[in-house]
């Protein structure tokens, strides 16, 4: 394999990773607060249903 | 916080203004309408008066009295007596009271005063006062409360000027008195007398008020017109909003082909077209349907007509066991549910407030918006009704009439399996109507824009490139015969699961869809684009046109019902455990939904198959 194709898996393999990370302290801090991480609108869109 | 920082909490009955206020004082966003309910928790923001003093504004649910009982009445009442954990007794009070509507409002300002507090009376909707020819005599009003009194525009730029130097000279010398919270004392007596002396009506109602409202709250008039606007909204959100939607997809696709033609052959290639650029792309083209949806919405809230279409359906809800109180949060939860759930605390029985939590998800969320959307427009032609009516815009109308009726029916059941089966009367205030103001409006979808846009290139973008990762990976072994997805990740779990799903003629990549969909439901868009531009090399089309290929018009069906009744996001269970406290609660209703869905698609997808 080439060292060109060698850097794009590099890069796809920390991209996903972020991604999981991202996703997972999302869904976590989501559960944890009962709030919407800023998706639903409620809180204005700050992304807080806490008092703030 | 520095010791010159001056606290001050916003208080007033439910509608008149006290968040408009809060939003020209401190610049946030708060959700605003034309009805009563849409604070019902404590918001604090913070502004710098012009001298340089620091002000942070404490901004609570309306209260029509202490004596309330509802959750969110209690956190005014807490927060004024000082029993709120964590919060001291404000250093001042702003009373704010609907100048238009002063027989009901004064009445919670004598309440608030007799706590004998630093406090403001701000007269706010001025504007509307005088234009109806009501004339207050705002020197001798403060004299007779022993307060002083400012006139207020809340939604008016420079609005609250007056307010503002009031705050700014700190707090005010002239402080009322305290006095026993003595319940048997006649309020409405002594607001009778303050009317008489301060307050001149015109002699003639609002009579186009009055006019507009005998036809919108006749009992058979009114449901009709209720039932043409909600039908009208659902045809314009397809008329409107699909040129829209698929200028969106074509403009994508180009851009595809762009950046495919430009790139080099490899992983990093299928990452960008066939990951990010299809999958969020096709989410992003949804944009239009669901700005058209809430252009309506806004409208609809700001004229003033809401309140009335709960009036009209109170008596339908009280007999399915719901109570027209939960209209608003049901309302709400066409948005998302989280707003509707936490909006049920102005429900002040408990029953009422756990079934409207129950049925609140069953409402047509605008995240499900981009499925329906998908799926309509794949699957249903786009033939006129009798000659008028847009098919598609039918289909849309009748999904969302499916939430909604089958909120009914599970309302209806809870009451019947529930012990207590009293029925409790709804005593809500209609608002004047009002022409909706355009900045506000503007502002609102400008709001549900870049909500749509934070979610897709948040969530929505993160889990689409996890999907296109186990869509591609692992690659197949050598001397592999079939497509090269059947091999992967997402071809291993999507055909695990897929006999849970079979019956309701899902196949693999639908049934793998419904996975990231728990976290956020348009993202079953973005993987199913996803999957499937892996899995096709060759250019077919759109989506649509791809899934037109792959699954029944009978799974098509079977799908939809299966989002309508579909179980709630992560978020919406996680703020069902927080509003209800229970783990239980929480297992019930995702259990409940789960069940329907499923009997519901499985028969929908046989009873398709049978018949179409």
């Amino acid at each position: 394999m080439n060292h060109g194709l060698w850097i794009q898996y590099a890069i796809i393999g920390a991209l996903v990773v972020v991604c999981v990370v991202y996703v997972a302290r999302k869904l976590r801090a989501s559960a944890k607060s009962g709030g919407c991480a800023g998706g639903c609108g409620s809180c204005g869109g700050c992304g807080s249903n806490s008092p703030h | 916080m520095s010791e010159a920082t001056l606290r001050i909490a916003l208080v007033g009955n439910p509608n008149c203004g006290k968040t408009a206020l809060f939003n020209q004082l401190t610049g946030a966003r708060q959700k605003v309408a034309n009805y009563a309910g849409v604070t019902v928790e404590r918001k604090e923001g913070r502004f710098t008066a012009p001298s340089g003093r620091a002000i942070r504004l404490l901004d609570l649910p309306g209260a029509y009295s202490f004596e309330s009982t509802s959750p969110d009445e209690r956190i005014t009442r807490d927060v004024l007596l000082g029993h709120y954990p964590g919060e001291a007794v404000p250093d001042m009070i702003v009373c704010v009271a609907d100048a238009t509507n002063l027989r009901l409002h004064l009445r919670f300002v004598l309440e608030v005063k007799r706590l004998g507090r630093p406090m403001v009376l701000a007269l706010n909707m001025m504007d509307a006062a005088r234009h109806r020819g009501i004339r207050i005599d705002v020197a001798e009003l403060e004299r007779q409360l022993g307060m002083p009194v400012v006139q207020t525009v809340a939604v008016r730029r420079g609005g609250a000027r007056a307010l503002v130097d009031l705050v700014d000279k700190g707090i005010p010398s002239l402080t009322p008195q305290p006095a026993a919270m003595d319940e048997s004392a006649d309020l409405h007596a002594e607001v009778r007398a303050l009317l008489r002396a301060t307050v001149t009506m015109p002699h003639a109602s609002d009579k186009v008020v009055d006019a507009i409202d005998r036809w919108t709250l006749h009992p058979v008039i009114g449901p009709i017109i209720l039932a043409a606007v909600m039908f009208l909204v659902f045809q314009a959100v397809y008329s409107l909003g699909k040129p829209m939607t698929d200028a969106i997809g074509d403009g994508f696709d180009s851009l595809s082909a762009i950046v495919g033609a430009g790139l080099p052959a490899g992983p990093l290639r299928g990452l960008i077209c066939d990951g990010v650029l299809s999958g969020v792309g096709t989410v992003l083209g949804f944009l239009p349907e669901i700005l058209v949806l809430f252009l309506f919405i806004l409208l609809l809230e700001e004229s003033g007509y809401l309140p009335r279409a709960a009036f009209l359906l109170d008596r339908l809800m009280v007999s399915v066991g719901l109570t027209g109180r939960s209209f608003i949060p049901l309302l709400s939860s066409f948005a998302c549910a989280i707003p509707g759930i936490i909006g049920t605390r102005s429900i002040t029985d408990p029953r009422d407030r756990w079934a409207t939590i129950l049925v609140a998800p069953l409402m047509t969320c605008s995240a499900r918006l981009p499925v329906y959307a998908l799926l309509i427009g794949a699957f249903i032609p786009t033939t006129k009704v009798w000659g008028l009516f847009n098919l598609q815009g039918l289909t849309l109308f009748a999904l969302y009439m499916l939430g909604i009726v089958g909120a009914m029916v599970v309302g209806w059941v809870a009451k019947r399996l529930g012990r207590d089966q009293r029925e409790h009367a709804l005593l809500m205030e209609l608002p004047a109507y009002r022409l909706p103001n355009a900045r506000d409006v503007a502002l609102g979808l400008w709001e549900r824009g870049a909500i749509f846009l934070r979610r897709l290139t948040g969530v929505i973008l993160a889990l689409t490139v996890v999907m296109w990762f186990i869509a591609t990976f692992p690659s197949p072994p050598v001397g592999a015969t079939g497509p090269a997805i059947d091999y992967s990740f997402a071809g291993m779990l999507g055909r695990a699961l897929q006999h849970v799903f079979e019956p309701l003629g899902f196949n693999w990549q639908i049934t793998l869809s419904l996975i990231p969909a728990f976290a956020a439901r348009e993202t079953a868009v973005a993987t199913l684009a996803t999957v499937y531009a892996v899995g096709n090399n060759a250019d077919v089309g759109t989506l649509g046109q791809v899934l037109t290929g792959h699954f029944s018009l009978a799974s098509a069906l079977s799908l939809m019902v299966w989002f309508a009744f579909a179980p709630q996001c992560m978020s919406t269970l996680a703020v069902i455990r927080r509003e209800t406290g229970s783990w239980r609660k929480v297992v019930l209703s995702f259990s409940y939904m789960f069940i329907v869905a499923y009997v519901l698609a499985f028969a929908t997808y046989h009873l398709a198959g049978a018949l179409l």
